[in-house]
């Protein structure tokens, strides 16, 4: 089992760590940070959950290598509110009622934070569109829509 | 008192929703405790084997390997992983043995290991050596019951663990058909949908000291730790349940999946174990919706429509346990007996052993398979006397004081006439229903379906549920209660009713759940009794608090308590209005008495509710059927539901939009492919067994009715299992609709469109 040096920033904090070169990124974070927003659900790349940033886009930390994003910046559900005051995604969520279990939830704002990133006004397609690879089973994704296209019109 | 209501009716975000949207909610499979292990099970590759020598030496010697477990190191008792068999005085039948020396499904628990990390405990797994002598296996009921078949359980023979029964059949419907003038009949098949949670199986046990503490996301966490206590020979008083939230559920909680795992592992290894499955184990070995396989039904009506017999046969692929096969054929009848007024009915339950996993309870539990089956086999009934299937249900089905879904209950509401009128109204059913011709290989439907459902499974089971609240000295409080913890959001809906009966607000109530050592009993989530049940126990208890401040408040005021009312944190005289003590006070004055007069407030409420209060609803479905692919498209979909009273709408709605995609999934693509050879679950990831996404998602509209029930919680009613009743059968109508063919299996594939297409093709005259 090889091992390596690797740096991974995470919500603005630098980890120094020696990791197993064939980690995967939800473990790294999940197990050796503690990072426990970061949900894993399918383990292959299916479901959206393990959703996180690096650089501002969604990738899937289940079928992510770690030492691939050293270096990187990389945002999770913890580093999304500034301190006690939410994301409007965050806001939105709670407010629109567009989560239930919540299993979903953290890979499912991340996502649409990404979206957001790159297309701040998006349609309601756009949206859609960009929330297909997220699974949820728990709301039909009504609210979920809900929430995404009212934080987008709190942020124009 | 409607108009009053300063809390019930709004829309409060969950209670959990702050740890939900910024990661600090925990989960099974986030738990982590000092030293803990990993759990990993064994499974059998075999679909029956007799198990004839394990040897886990080799395992044993790995290096950070903490434990191996099998059929040795735990006591070996029937058991079932079916924790609601303590509901019933005689129980639902118990059939397992923990890595028994007999396996009869693809991945039944054989052994387990502990070790340091996943690795090692991989590689235990592989160390791990059974001899097994491979049985005869069967993997069809049609077959199980032949001549000679494969015995899944040598003591039951002939693999029908419970032959036809005959259940709550009333009136003489042979009489009753030989008076109909219209007589449908057919027989259906129902697929073993899969609950599908995002979060895996999961379970955490702690065994130190003498004390078992299991995580787990069970919804029955009392009636679990019963069940782990006799298992392992502890005293109850020595288990403990935690629920962290769950990421799954939708009745994949009515049974252990790990628990019991964990705890071998943990009272073996002295340290702590957290035992996850992997997705793919997930959906081949958590045991899934209720398999009633086979269906037959036949109608009778007369040419006015009035509904004279209804005979059925409920037929339960229960696998290789039963589980909760026969109860789920018995709800499946039972609510056939709500909805219409038939004169007679007869209806028979049958279960049949096969080497299949197992089925628990999702969603919908029996109610799935009676609404699609009763709601597509009246609208072909509809269809032979000419009657529009929207007048017929709006003629013909129960009202307030008729039979319920049990002898012995009387409906207490019903508000299913207004759920046709609006839903009738917003698809455009008169403009629609038989008048989407098209010429082109695209062709258009609607279709409609109803039901009626209980709020908890009053009279059958027990129903004993709980509600502490212990006050703090500004008046705030802790509700103590124990249902299930999936984001259903009951904690909210209960602090709800709590605030509103206290006269205080919602965020002035902290509401703390699993845990058993803190909980009083009930008997959790499921049968949609969550708010009706525990919400019930939750207001007498509130009821009980304000007599406690008004006693103490008259004694300050120096009048009667009955001379006092208790409104928005103030207490006065009712006819002297400005004689009042604030509530606060009252509250401070418990707690910080100088007079030698103090108490810590704490009330308690017991209730066994015995109405079962229905909800009723009508669903509308739009849809496409393209006659060359057989793909059908849902264009529209409406949930019209009867709540009685929505004690917090978004919430209410936000379980019947889970429950339309779940019920689109059930009647259009989710498939669970078990293999002809061996029985298992072929489709076991998100990649095989497909969930709606948001794309597959058509518009959909939910529109709540509030009559208010009588004996409710502040009038509610159940919408928990509400949501996915009638898309399959709404559907199917719709198709009919649409291009005439009747679709009697679920899911209704683009192959079974076709194939009945061509069939109508090939003989037109039926």
């Amino acid at each position: 089992m090889r091992k390596m040096q690797a740096t991974f920033i995470v919500n603005g904090v630098r980890y120094d760590t020696l990791v197993d070169t064939h980690a995967l990124l939800v473990e790294v974070l999940r197990d050796e940070l503690g990072y426990g927003g970061v949900h894993e659900s399918c383990g292959s790349g299916d479901c959206g959950a393990c959703t996180v940033l690096v650089d501002g886009i969604p990738i899937l930390s289940c079928v992510t290598l770690a030492v691939t994003v050293r270096d990187r910046e990389i945002t999770t559900i913890e580093g999304l509110a500034k301190g006690n005051t939410l994301d409007p995604l965050q806001k939105s969520f709670m407010e629109k009622g567009a989560l239930q279990c919540g299993y979903c939830t953290p890979g499912m704002i991340l996502t649409a934070k990404g979206l957001l990133n790159k297309n701040p006004n998006p349609t309601s397609q756009e949206i859609k569109d960009g929330l297909a690879g997220n699974l949820c089973r728990c709301t039909g994704y009504k609210k979920i829509l809900e929430a995404v296209t009212d934080a987008a019109k709190g942020g124009e | 008192m409607q108009n009053e209501l300063k809390v019930v009716g709004k829309r409060f975000p969950l209670k959990e929703s702050y740890d939900k949207v910024t990661g600090k909610a925990e989960y099974c499979t986030t738990v982590s405790l000092p030293g803990m292990l990993v759990g990993k099970v064994l499974r059998s590759p075999h679909a029956h084997a007799r198990i004839l020598k394990i040897d886990a030496s080799k395992a044993e010697a790995i290096p950070g390997v903490k434990a191996v477990v099998t059929g040795k190191d735990v006591p070996q008792k029937i058991f079932t992983i079916n924790v609601m068999t303590y509901q019933l005085p005689d129980g639902e039948p118990q059939d397992m043995f923990l890595f028994g020396d007999e396996v009869r499904y693809v991945g039944e628990p054989v052994a387990a290991v502990a070790a340091v990390n996943e690795e090692v405990a991989r590689a235990a797994l592989a160390a791990i050596d059974v001899a097994y002598e491979v049985l005869p296996a069967v993997f069809d009921i049609e077959a199980a019951v032949q001549e000679g078949a494969p015995q899944v359980h040598g003591n039951v023979p002939g693999n029908v663990p419970v032959p036809p029964t005959p259940v709550f059949c009333y009136g003489d419907a042979e009489k009753g058909f030989g008076e109909s003038d219209a007589v449908v009949e057919g027989v259906y098949s129902t697929s073993k949908q899969i609950q599908a949670g995002l979060e895996n199986a999961c379970s955490v046990a702690d065994y130190r000291n003498g004390r078992l503490t299991v995580w787990s996301q069970i919804q029955l966490p009392h009636m679990a730790k019963r069940m782990l206590a006799y298992m392992f020979d502890l005293t109850e008083s020595a288990v403990r349940v935690i629920q962290p939230y769950a990421g799954c559920g939708f009745g994949a909680g009515t049974d252990l999946c790990a628990e019991h795992i964990s705890a071998a592992l943990t009272i073996k290894a002295g340290a702590p174990v957290k035992t996850k499955f992997y997705r793919n184990e997930d959906f081949a070995n958590r045991i899934t919706r209720e398999h009633i396989a086979k269906i037959h039904m036949k109608l009778g009506l007369k040419q006015d429509g009035t509904p004279k017999a209804l005979q059925a046969r409920y037929t339960g692929d229960a696998g290789a346990y039963v589980c909760k096969m026969a109860s789920g054929c018995g709800v499946s009848l039972a609510s056939n007996i709500t909805e219409y007024e038939f004169e007679s009915m007869h209806q028979e339950i049958e279960v049949i052993y096969t080497n299949h996993l197992a089925c628990g309870a999702m969603r919908g539990f029996g109610g799935m398979q009676s609404s699609f089956v009763r709601e597509t086999l009246v609208d072909e009934a509809c269809a032979k006397i000419g009657m529009d299937p929207v007048l017929f249900r709006k003629k013909y089905h129960r009202g307030v004081g008729g039979l319920g879904w049990f002898p012995s209950t009387a409906i207490s509401s019903c508000g299913l006439d207004e759920c046709l009128d609006v839903g009738a109204e917003k698809i455009g059913w008169k403009d629609k229903w038989g008048k989407m011709i098209s010429d082109g290989p695209i062709k258009r439907g609607v279709g409609v379906a109803a039901m009626g459902w209980l709020s908890g499974a009053q009279p059958m089971l027990l129903e004993h549920s709980n509600a502490t609240l212990k006050f703090n000295e500004d008046g705030g409080c802790s509700l103590i209660v124990s249902p299930g913890n999936l984001g259903q959001g009951i904690a909210g809906s209960l602090a709800q009713i709590a605030a509103e009966a206290l006269g205080i607000d919602y965020d002035d109530i902290n509401v703390l759940l699993g845990d058993t050592d803190v909980t009083g009993f009930d008997i959790g989530t499921h049968a949609s009794r969550g708010c009706y049940c525990i919400g019930l126990a939750v207001q007498k208890a509130a009821g009980m608090a304000r007599e406690k401040f008004l006693a103490r408040a008259a004694a300050k005021l120096e009048v009667n308590p009955e001379d006092l009312e208790m409104k928005d944190k103030k207490i006065f005289v009712t006819a002297e209005p400005e004689k009042t003590v604030n509530y606060k006070d009252i509250a401070f004055d418990l707690i910080y008495n100088y007079e030698k007069n103090c108490e810590q407030l704490v009330v308690h409420a017991t209730v066994e509710p015995t109405d079962f209060a229905p909800p009723w609803q009508a669903g509308f479905a739009e849809i496409e059927v393209d006659t060359e692919t057989g793909v059908v498209k849902v264009v529209k979909w409406i949930t019209v539901h009867d709540i009685g009273k929505a004690i917090n709408p978004t919430i209410v709605e936000g379980q019947l939009e889970g429950g339309t995609a779940q019920g689109i999934g059930f009647a259009l693509f989710e498939d669970p492919i078990i293999s002809p050879e061996n029985g298992a679950m072929l489709t076991d990831g998100f990649d095989k067994y497909k969930i709606p996404t948001i794309l597959d998602m058509p518009e959909h509209e939910t529109i709540l009715v509030e009559l208010g029930d009588p004996t409710g919680p502040f009038g509610a009613k159940s919408v928990g299992e509400s949501g996915l009743f009638l898309q399959a059968p709404a559907i199917a109508n719709a198709i009919y609709d649409a291009v005439g063919v009747r679709m009697r299996d679920v899911p209704m594939t683009p192959e079974k469109v076709l194939a009945a297409l061509k069939a109508k093709t090939d003989n037109p005259d039926n």
